[in-house]
């Protein structure tokens, strides 16, 4: 590994390697090594002057090793060359961009970014718990699964020279890169959690014991108003499920979150933030042709007051602003 | 005359004369050749060398890891390497004294 090199001589090494991509993985990682130490032994900038370029290094080596470059039709395995572009990537970025080599950092993060890739495709939830991810609810998995994927990141790195760990590093590496991109996908939240602890319904279920999914509230006169569900301790009311309000929390605005019994689009406070408790939700299903149609409100013989009675109030004001959440 | 030319005839067999002091790696071989006189050695030559021979089987390796940088891989003589560097040795023997002789002839 290129840990000790300076950025100079970490390109250096990368150009030779990539004079000798024509020879078999063993033998390149052979020479590698060599030079490697050869390098730490020499200042920066007496590298060239020594060694001569990198050009005339593979030349003179090639030479008296009695080796012929390799002609077209001789080329490479797609493995080893992907290895030497992605280090000669990796030299020229940190000569660009003035940071250390990245390889070394890639070995070292990979393996939390293999574990991450897995909770970003099968536990979105586990994933937010930065910045170990939880794997089957369990932090503990999650950190021996990491501490675990980062070894096997540094044993395969650690023995490149031997092809089955070649190939395993580049699958590892694939893998990790998944797990990259689904964290760039996927930020951390960084709000400030401002709601209280929501009431879990797990799940409310109407007089018939099947779950409700929405409220509709109503005032004397029929009319449908939008209100905020609370219980007695101020909690909001959540009537989907919890992991739900979780994944919604995530999309643009007004984008309609489909949990797969249906559709939901939450409401939104002025900070984006999802109010989960205003009621009634807008919920859509699947008709007959696998479309998403809203579901409309209930239609019933609205309880109005009965004749006999007298009303609250001869003139109630329906509302249907919701207060300010929060 | 040129000597590089002479030297690369002769770089297998002092690579492995240098090695057959004791095992050492690559930096410190170049270094121990330039001290012994040959100046004028590639750093590259001396690494193609080592391939070769080693990929000859006449040499042994081990990496070594270093407090002071990247782990070195030391390079030592086999008996087959060995056997290499008697050949190399009575090769060169013979060698010099027929060039000796040619030369001492010329300037009688």
């Amino acid at each position: 590994m290129s840990i000790t090199l300076s950025r100079s001589k970490a390109a250096y090494l990368a150009r030779v390697a990539e004079g000798l991509a024509d020879l078999a993985a063993e033998d390149r990682e052979e020479v590698v090594q060599d030079l490697e130490a050869h390098l730490a032994e020499l200042g920066d900038d007496e590298v060239e002057t020594i060694l001569g370029s990198p050009e005339s290094f593979v030349a003179e080596f090639r030479q008296s090793a009695g080796l012929v470059e390799s002609k077209a039709g001789a080329r490479p395995g797609l493995v080893d060359r992907a290895r030497t572009r992605l280090d000669h990537w990796s030299a020229r970025l940190s000569e660009l961009t003035r940071w250390p080599t990245i390889r070394p950092v890639w070995v070292w993060t990979r393996g939390w970014l293999l574990v991450s890739a897995w909770s970003v495709l099968y536990d979105i939830e586990g994933f937010r718990r930065f910045p170990i991810p939880s794997i089957g609810g369990s932090s503990l998995t999650g950190l021996i699964l990491v501490v675990s994927a980062t070894a096997l990141s540094l044993w395969l790195d650690a023995g490149a020279e031997q092809t089955a760990r070649s190939i395993g590093s580049v699958v590892l590496s694939v893998v990790a890169g998944f797990g990259l991109i689904g964290t760039l996908l996927n930020p951390l939240p960084t709000y400030d959690e401002v709601h209280s602890e929501p009431l879990y319904l797990d799940r409310l279920t109407g007089a018939d014991g099947n779950t409700v999914d929405n409220i509709y509230a109503y005032d004397l006169d029929g009319n449908s108003v939008e209100v905020l569900l609370f219980d007695e301790e101020g909690r909001p009311l959540q009537t989907l499920p919890s992991w739900v309000y979780g994944d919604a929390e995530y999309l643009p605005a007004d984008a309609p979150y489909d949990y797969g019994d249906g559709a939901v689009t939450f409401a939104r406070d002025q900070f984006g933030r999802i109010i989960p408790n205003l009621y009634p939700l807008q919920l859509s299903r699947y008709d007959e042709f696998g479309s998403l149609r809203p579901v409309p409100p209930p239609s019933l013989g609205f309880p109005s007051v009965g004749e006999d009675e007298t009303p609250v109030d001869d003139n109630p004001v329906p509302t249907t602003t919701a207060p300010p959440f929060g | 005359m040129d000597s590089t030319q002479l030297l690369k005839g002769v770089l297998d067999t002092a690579v492995l004369a240098v090695l057959s002091r004791g095992r050492t790696y690559g930096y410190d071989l170049v270094r121990q050749l330039r001290v012994s006189g040959f100046d004028e050695v590639g750093d590259a030559s001396v690494y193609g060398t080592l391939r070769r021979l080693f990929g000859g089987g006449y040499l042994t390796s081990e990496v070594v890891p270093s407090e002071e940088g990247p782990a070195r891989k030391y390079y030592g003589l086999n008996r087959a390497g060995a056997d290499l560097l008697d050949r190399s040795k009575k090769t060169w023997h013979d060698f010099a004294g027929v060039m000796n002789q040619l030369l001492e002839g010329e300037e009688e």
